[in-house]
């Protein structure tokens, strides 16, 4: 992977990747509005935390997103998603964006700006009805 | 015909534009979540639809197709957006208005669509700067399409331009002393009328100059 990991988030899921990327030796910046959610991570975390508003210019600015190669938006929240990915987006021409959305009928929203979206209902569809297929 | 509007997010605020804007002879929809919010709005007489105003499928029921506005007044800016870029892309409402917390964040707003950014914080500076001006204004109206504005002000005892002729005062390009109203009476200055305590001007000024043209006159 080329260049920092900025994981908006860190509830299990966010905290689940950034400690992984961090595993992993990649450069790693993980944010969340509440600073009890680090204790989520790993003891052997070794990148950033940022505390503050995934929606805030600043917030974002400090966790260096315009220098970022990923850019992850997984909190609780479809909107919040939404518009992280977004502001990601003018902020950061060149990054990989991606954005974990529980309702996928906002998927439109970011249509068009090169942003990924994921739905964790979705891949559990998709991995049940493999299963049964079998 | 009447304009419709879709009006979604904290109740308080929701109520109160609801309000104004049947006044103003509008077509209202409200969206809310809480039941006890969309019973209490309800009774202003808006049509009032539960649920989450950011999901599509609420927006369908509501009926907002083709609506003329729809302004979101969350406390999150990410719902404001989110149900603003929805109204317009999915259900094409033809203006939109967001409350937003941050100024810093109007131009992303506005690129992604949104077309009107109200910041409360940028309005509410706005009018404490023209409160702290009016002290000293007795009347201030727009004209010329805004460019200008037509200042009433009266001069006082201890003023810079106090005793002092139109000639003398240092005012700065762009601003014209139109009339002056002398002990009641009005009077076409000339470049050697002496301005006294007690006078009232009526100046032209050209849009941003009002605070220096004050600073002028009153020192």
């Amino acid at each position: 992977m080329n260049g920092l990991a900025v994981v908006c988030g860190c509830g299990r899921l966010g905290a689940g990747i950034a400690s992984a990327l961090s595993e992993r030796e990649e450069d790693t910046v993980v944010i969340d509005h509440h600073k009890d959610a680090f204790s989520r991570l790993d003891l052997s975390y070794a990148g950033l935390t940022v505390t503050g508003d995934v929606t805030d210019l600043d917030v974002l600015d400090e966790a260096h997103v315009k220098q970022a190669g990923l850019i992850l938006a997984v909190t609780d929240s479809d909107n919040v998603n939404v518009m992280t990915g977004q502001l990601a987006r003018t902020l950061n021409k060149n990054a990989r964006i991606i954005l974990r959305l529980q309702d996928l009928e906002k998927a439109c929203l970011v249509e068009g700006m090169d942003i990924e979206t994921i739905s964790p209902f979705g891949l559990a569809k998709q991995d049940i009805l493999e299963r049964i297929q079998k | 015909m009447k304009r419709a509007v879709l009006i979604a997010g904290k109740p308080n605020k929701a109520k109160a534009l609801a309000q104004a804007l049947m006044e103003k002879g509008m077509d209202v929809c409200v969206i809310q979540q809480n039941k006890q919010d969309s019973k209490r709005i309800a009774k202003t007489g808006a049509k009032v639809i539960r649920g989450d105003a950011t999901k599509p499928y609420v927006l369908q029921e509501a009926g907002i197709a083709g609506y003329d506005l729809a302004v979101g007044v969350f406390s999150r800016d990410s719902d404001n957006l989110v149900m603003l870029e929805l109204a317009k892309k999915q259900f094409q409402v033809k203006r939109t208005v967001s409350l937003v917390s941050d100024p810093k964040l109007e131009p992303f707003f506005k690129g992604m669509g949104v077309d009107k950014v109200v910041c409360a914080s940028t309005v509410i500076t706005g009018l404490l700067e023209q409160q702290m001006m009016a002290d000293t204004l007795n009347q201030m109206v727009p004209v010329a399409h805004g460019q200008a504005e037509l200042l009433e002000i009266s001069v006082l005892e201890g003023d810079k331009a106090a005793n002092l002729t139109l000639e003398e005062l240092p005012l700065p390009q762009g601003v014209l002393v139109a009339s002056i109203l002398k002990n009641g009476k009005l009077e076409v200055p000339g470049k050697d009328t002496r301005l006294q305590a007690g006078d009232e001007l009526l100046v032209i000024v050209s849009k941003g100059m009002e605070e220096k043209t004050l600073q002028e006159l009153k020192g």
